[in-house]
């Protein structure tokens, strides 16, 4: 799912209190398409997860993608740190992995413009149809 | 995870109803249902509540989880132990201190959800509330949020605590575990140079998930001596693993 004019865009600086403005921004487009009251709180704590990771990675702005299509929602969550080791070593057994998966329909660490990235997808109930 | 600990989960699955196996699994997974419950603070629930709630969906999990099938327990753990916890903050209703008219909407919202649910076979969309309780689906996310306030505490204590994110591993000696560990195993070395009663502190913050309050208690020492011994502690293994 490529940004089209649809996509909502969030820019916050990298730190946790600011986070909040993430989480709203979150519910308020998910609940405009399709996802289940269940889902959003899915995927707002995924989204904090995968966010809480990238503060880690350093840098001053936390970026938010939101875009959504009629099979779901996909997040990408990317920080303007510049690290050359990311996802960090041993991550797929951290907690923090654990939870993205077990909350989301698909998690993929890689990167967005060369900075590490998080994108996350959650399926609306229309995909379930 | 490493082949290792995969196998000897398996064969833990294996013994079950083995009372012994069923022990073990919790032990190694209570970190995970912990955190999770964490997740859900400041709900209008104490946290004892939400990690006994939590608790329990992971003995759930342990009792329903099929080996056999191509999902990782932690993932179905995962899934179970949040959907409990939704479960019973939708049972217990919603907290207080919100205005007025959007306490009326969240009781609508949250009466309704039951029905909605039942109706539907899945929870319900905003856009299928906000029809039937002919309001905006601001209004209804309003009203949602009144009643579920998301918490932010778990992540600001991620943020200033380091590395707080603790995988779920067996529990066994403090050294031990911390060695195991991701995320405290660079750490380890360090920590098993550090005097007893500053590992004893980290142990039970960080792996029992106790209380500055609860330690203070435990050591005889006050909670201004914790907060400054664990800062300390925290910043010391910081520099030197980041050195």
């Amino acid at each position: 799912m490529s940004p089209t004019s649809g996509t909502v865009i969030a820019t916050v600086p990298a730190r946790a209190e600011h986070l909040h403005v993430i989480r709203a921004v979150i519910g308020s487009v998910a609940a405009r398409h399709e996802l289940t009251i269940d889902a959003i709180d899915d995927l707002r704590i995924a989204v904090d997860e995968a966010c809480a990771q990238l503060i880690r990675a350093g840098g001053e702005t936390i970026t938010v993608s939101i875009a959504a299509d009629a099979t779901g929602v996909e997040v990408v969550c990317r920080t303007d740190a510049r690290v050359s080791a990311w996802p960090p070593e041993g991550l797929d057994r951290t907690l923090a992995a654990q939870v993205l998966r077990g909350l989301t329909d698909e998690v993929t660490w890689g990167r967005a413009d060369g900075r590490p990235s998080v994108r996350i997808r959650k399926r609306g109930v229309a995909a379930d149809r | 995870m490493s082949g290792g600990a995969e196998v000897d989960e398996a064969e833990l699955f294996a013994r079950l109803p083995d009372p012994d196996a069923r022990e073990e699994l919790m032990l190694r997974h209570r970190p995970l249902a912990l955190y999770l419950a964490r997740r859900f603070a400041g709900r209008g629930e104490t946290l004892e509540d939400l990690e006994q709630v939590a608790s329990l969906a992971l003995l759930k999990a342990i009792d329903r989880f099929d080996p056999g099938r191509d999902v990782r327990f932690a993932t179905f753990a995962t899934v179970t132990i949040v959907g409990e916890l939704k479960r019973h903050l939708r049972d217990r209703g919603w907290a207080v201190r919100v205005p007025r008219p959007l306490q009326e909407l969240a009781v609508r919202v949250s009466g309704l959800l039951p029905e909605l649910w039942q109706e539907l076979g899945r929870s319900p969309t905003v856009t299928e509330i906000a029809e039937r309780v002919d309001a905006t689906e601001d209004e209804v996310l309003e009203a949602l949020e009144a009643a579920q306030a998301y918490s932010a505490d778990p992540l600001d204590a991620l943020a200033s605590e380091g590395d707080r994110i603790a995988p779920a591993e067996t529990l066994g000696e403090h050294d031990e575990r911390f060695e195991r560990l991701e995320g405290w195993r660079t750490v380890a070395p360090l920590i098993a140079r550090l005097p007893e009663r500053e590992r004893r502190i980290l142990y039970l913050r960080f792996f029992e998930e106790r209380t500055q309050g609860q330690i203070a208690e435990e050591l005889g020492i006050s909670q201004m001596h914790v907060s400054r011994l664990l800062a300390r502690t925290l910043e010391r293994l910081r520099e030197t693993s980041e050195g």
